[in-house]
């Protein structure tokens, strides 16, 4: 029986518990409030700090002054070149090969306990890695050489390439991991009644497995993503830091930690952000173009 | 039905993977992949053990000394300390603050439920840079940086949505009657709590510290944009040590890296004993297969 | 009836093993045009598996299967033209009720006027003409399994494999659409084979029944034959046969057997089903067929091929009740009666010595 104040209105508990809010609820603040304290006041606070430039000149000075600048500007395009070539490649490699792996298959497991290695090595070790295997007298040149396809060692580290390869040995397995745990939930049943009803391999991946299969790559593409346009470590161990494979990291990291513009870095963090959140709506938006229907599966 | 299971491929037979010409391309891509991954970090290992190695397969000689070396002039005890104490600070603060929250989530609705869902999917949409640099801003303001306070503090950021989300469908599967039902065995909240759900969480709290723990070990932005001289994990004082390259040989630096790979491997294999490797990633919403 | 499109299916000596257990052993069938075959057996005997190596979606690992004589046992699923219906429906969870139904013909590249007509046809045959807009996930589990019904159906497939269709729905629904995959069997004529754990669904449906038991068919015939005449103890179980009282042969004529019961005081007249060699046997009985007398009423009732017994449990059931009692020696018996009897009771249970088979135990 719910009890009245004399005002007779419903206590607020009561108003509560009927929306399903109750004791066991508040359970969760204290982890809101870390995420609270420790992602959102901080954001928020670099976002304020963004608009206080440390010379003045109005709030939006830090914008301009990055957007005038060429050398800083260039950052969002040298990201960018790095980053949605290596996800979009992650990815397109991983869909079938996640495709051929959805079932239980022999070596299964033993593969994918080597595809975490690198994802959980993580970029500082792989580009170290790198800077001895991909360097002039590695393995990787070695090979080549020995082989007979080069001449003379290529040079594989300090560019574009070496920052490349590291975003591909960590990313790659992200984004197979991630699309072969989704595509292992989907039922098998649903490809093998397309095969009952006539339907040949191209025609069940392209019409059942593939939209199924959607949402995980549509994660797995966002994720890869974010972690390659995140690219530091590598950027500047096994890359050229100042010139082709100067990320908007590097630069946000020189503003805080070279010139101590905590402004500016806000800035650029911000920049890096929104730039980052408009590709992820993008990619995000073509897949509700491409794909419409119902995404939930099986038996509803 | 047991038996319609062992007529389909979930059950009993594990087919062995049959190669069309384009079944052949994926697997040597694979094969490549892999060849190379498996390669890049023998040859870490190799160089960590040699006395020179220049454009031969194989290095000229063997030697410990860079470990020795890499101890003495990189602090390693030092760092390993610190590298402990952070993980284990992180591991505990975020299944203490991170379980209480997935139970919630598994269990209950209640309005903004998605929106509380969307906080703590945020920080993993977010690469750490973007949040570190403004986080570590704020945590100097409160001269909480520079400290393994501040070290500390910075790796919950990644590490508490990632122990909800790896929990959430954990404690989903458990069976919401086996609550019900010690409740009506006359058990209290507290004694349903710690006799009873507690015990079935215990796989999925280890795994998901595991997991947090490897996260952490190699969680190279955050720690770096927040600790003081004194305070560097391994995988940061790594960086700085390739940064000093040029003085310091190249065997060392990867003595240390061989240094780092073993304390990342640890826990890793003992949390695939636990998990499967595709869960270890992020644990993908999918829908219960029949 | 409409012609069926196929003269006569032939599966033999089919085997599957995975790894070193055979879920199927030997297996033959012939199956003619039109007919509805029930694979009957408990979880495990093997029957998803044969209906599973029919479709193609599991290879032979021994065994033939001849449709009109032309081998297909090699074949891809897609290329054997068959239709499937799953025991959890299988739908695609993206692709509206229409579009679903409309999956077979657009890969058989069907011209896009009879698609229509075709899906229109078949939604409306399994009556969810309005629900074509809809995605599987709005509907309950009874319409979506009529979806799954419509997509094998429009096909036309020279041959339809059911696979526990009924087992995820609740009791009335199953009722209702056993009665409605009966009326489309009627009108279609389309070849069944219909796979499940549920004799009254075999029974009901089938044309004939093929009990598996271990990878091995057991017994072959119409659903009355297998329901009178069971081949042996395991079908006899299987058949509702609930009373299997373990046995000792006393004597035997003729067709007819003497038994003696667990306690060996008590004897029994039946019907001799063993080979002659097997030591230990069970009587099988139903429990309709007992009859029961109250003792102290009728101390004499039944005549001979009686058991005296006290009742231990009784359940209401309508019209009568079900008892169970126990006699001499820790026998059960469960039997059907409309006596008003009570726990405590003594009976004297008749078992009518036509209605009694023995069996080997194994058998």
């Amino acid at each position: 029986m719910l009890s009245r104040t004399p005002a007779g209105r419903w206590r607020l508990t009561e108003r509560l518990a009927a929306l399903g809010v109750d004791r066991v609820v508040l359970l969760a603040l204290p982890a809101a409030a870390v995420i609270g304290l420790l992602f959102i006041y901080p954001f928020l606070y670099g976002l304020g700090l963004s608009f206080q430039p440390r010379q003045g000149g109005g709030i939006l000075a830090n914008y301009l002054g990055f957007f005038n600048d060429g050398y800083e500007r260039s950052t969002i395009s040298k990201t960018l070149r790095l980053a949605l070539p290596a996800a979009l490649l992650n990815v397109a490699v991983s869909v079938p090969i996640a495709h051929k792996l959805r079932q239980p298959v022999r070596g299964k497991r033993l593969l994918t306990t080597v595809l975490i290695l690198p994802v959980t090595l993580g970029t500082v070790l792989v580009a170290q890695g790198l800077i001895r295997y991909f360097g002039p007298a590695g393995w990787f040149n070695q090979a080549l050489v020995a082989l007979g396809l080069v001449d003379a060692p290529l040079s594989l580290t300090n560019n574009y390439i070496g920052v490349f390869a590291s975003l591909i040995i960590t990313g790659f397995p992200l984004s197979m991991l991630l699309i072969l745990g989704h595509a292992s939930g989907i039922d098998p049943d649903v490809e093998r009644a397309a095969a009952t009803l006539g339907a040949g391999p191209t025609r069940r991946f392209w019409t059942v497995s593939f939209p199924l299969m959607l949402p995980g790559i549509t994660i797995a593409l966002v994720l890869a993503f974010v972690a390659a346009f995140a690219v530091f470590p590598s950027a500047v161990m096994v890359g050229n830091p100042s010139g082709s494979t100067r990320v908007i990291s590097i630069a946000a990291y020189q503003a805080a930690f070279e010139r101590f513009d905590y402004s500016m870095a806000s800035t650029i963090a911000m920049i890096m952000a929104a730039v980052e959140l408009a590709v992820i709506g993008v990619v995000l938006g073509a897949r509700s173009r491409l794909y419409r229907g119902a995404t939930s599966g099986g038996k509803g | 039905m047991a038996d319609a299971l062992a007529g389909r491929p979930a059950g009993v037979p594990r087919p062995r993977l049959t190669f069309s010409p384009s079944g052949w391309l994926l697997a040597a891509v694979m094969a490549f992949f892999v060849v190379n991954v498996v390669a890049l970090v023998v040859s870490v290992l190799f160089n960590s053990f040699a006395s020179s190695w220049f454009a031969t397969p194989i290095p000229s000689g063997w030697t410990t000394r860079w470990y020795r070396f890499a101890a003495t002039t990189f602090q390693l005890s030092d760092v390993l300390v610190v590298t402990a104490q952070v993980g284990a600070a992180v591991v505990a603060i975020s299944l203490v603050v991170g379980a209480p929250a997935a139970y919630v989530l598994a269990r209950r609705t209640f309005p903004f439920k998605r929106a509380l869902l969307l906080l703590f999917l945020l920080p993993m949409l977010v690469p750490p840079i973007t949040y570190g640099i403004p986080l570590a801003t704020a945590l100097y303001k409160f001269n909480l940086a520079g400290s393994l306070r501040g070290v500390i503090l910075a790796n919950l950021v990644p590490a508490l949505p990632f122990v909800i989300l790896v929990l959430t469908p954990f404690i989903e599967q458990i069976d919401e009657n086996v609550e019900r039902a010690a409740r009506m065995c006359g058990a209290s909240t507290w004694r349903v709590f710690s006799r009873v759900l507690a015990p079935l969480c215990i796989p999925g709290l280890l795994a998901a510290g595991l997991m947090v723990l490897v996260r952490v070990l190699a969680m190279f932005e955050l720690t770096f944009l927040t600790a003081g001289p004194g305070d560097q994990t391994l995988v940061v004082a790594l960086y700085y040590s390739v940064f000093a390259a040029g003085i310091r040989p190249a065997q060392a630096i990867d003595a240390m890296a061989v240094v780092y790979m073993l304390t990342t491997f640890v826990p890793l294999l003992i949390a695939l004993r636990f998990v499967n490797p595709t869960q270890m990633v992020v644990r993908l919403k999918r829908e219960a297969a029949a | 009836m409409p012609t069926p499109k196929v003269e006569r299916l032939r599966i033999e000596g089919v085997t599957k093993a995975f790894g070193s257990r055979l879920a199927l052993e030997g297996f033959d069938l012939e199956v003619a045009g039109g007919e509805f075959v029930a694979l009957l057996g408990p979880s495990g005997c093997g029957k998803s598996t044969m209906l599973n190596c029919l479709a193609g979606l599991l290879p032979l690992s021994a065994g033939t299967i001849t449709l009109d004589g032309e081998r297909i046992d090699g074949l891809p699923p897609e290329q054997r033209g068959f239709g499937m219906v799953f025991q959890n429906y299988a739908l695609f969870p993206h692709l509206s009720v229409r579009r679903n139904v409309a999956f077979g013909l657009h890969a058989a590249k069907v011209a896009k006027r009879e698609i229509s007509d075709r899906v229109d046809s078949a939604l409306a045959q399994v009556r969810l003409a309005d629900y074509a807009g809809q995605y599987p996930s709005q509907l309950s589990g009874g319409q979506q399994q009529r979806v799954a019904m419509a997509r094998a159906i429009v096909l036309e497939p020279a041959l339809i494999l059911m696979d526990e269709p009924l087992s995820n729905l609740d009791a009335q629904l199953r009722t209702e659409l056993r009665t409605e995959l009966r009326r489309l069997h009627q009108e279609l004529g389309l070849t069944t084979i219909y796979v499940t754990h549920d004799q009254s669904e075999a029974l009901s449906l089938a044309d004939r029944i093929v009990i598996l038991r271990q990878g091995r068919s057991v017994q072959v015939g119409t659903p009355q034959t297998v329901y009178t005449e069971p081949a042996g103890a395991f079908v006899a179980a299987f058949m509702g046969y609930r009373n299997l009282l373990p046995a000792q042969m006393k004597e035997t004529r003729g067709g007819d057997a003497t038994v003696l019961l667990a306690d060996g005081q008590q004897s029994l007249r039946g019907r001799d089903r063993t080979d002659g060699a097997a030591e230990a046997l069970v009587a099988a009985v139903r429990p309709e067929d007992l009859t029961l007398h109250e003792a102290a009423a009728a101390p004499d009732a039944g005549g001979d091929n009686v058991i005296p017994a006290t009742v231990a449990v009784v359940e209401y059931q309508g019209n009568e009740v079900a008892v169970s009692a126990e006699a001499a020696g820790g026998l059960w018996l469960h039997a059907r009666t409309t006596l008003r009897v009570r726990p405590g009771d003594q009976v004297r249970v008749h078992v009518p010595p036509a209605r009694v088979l023995i069996f080997a135990e194994d058998s």
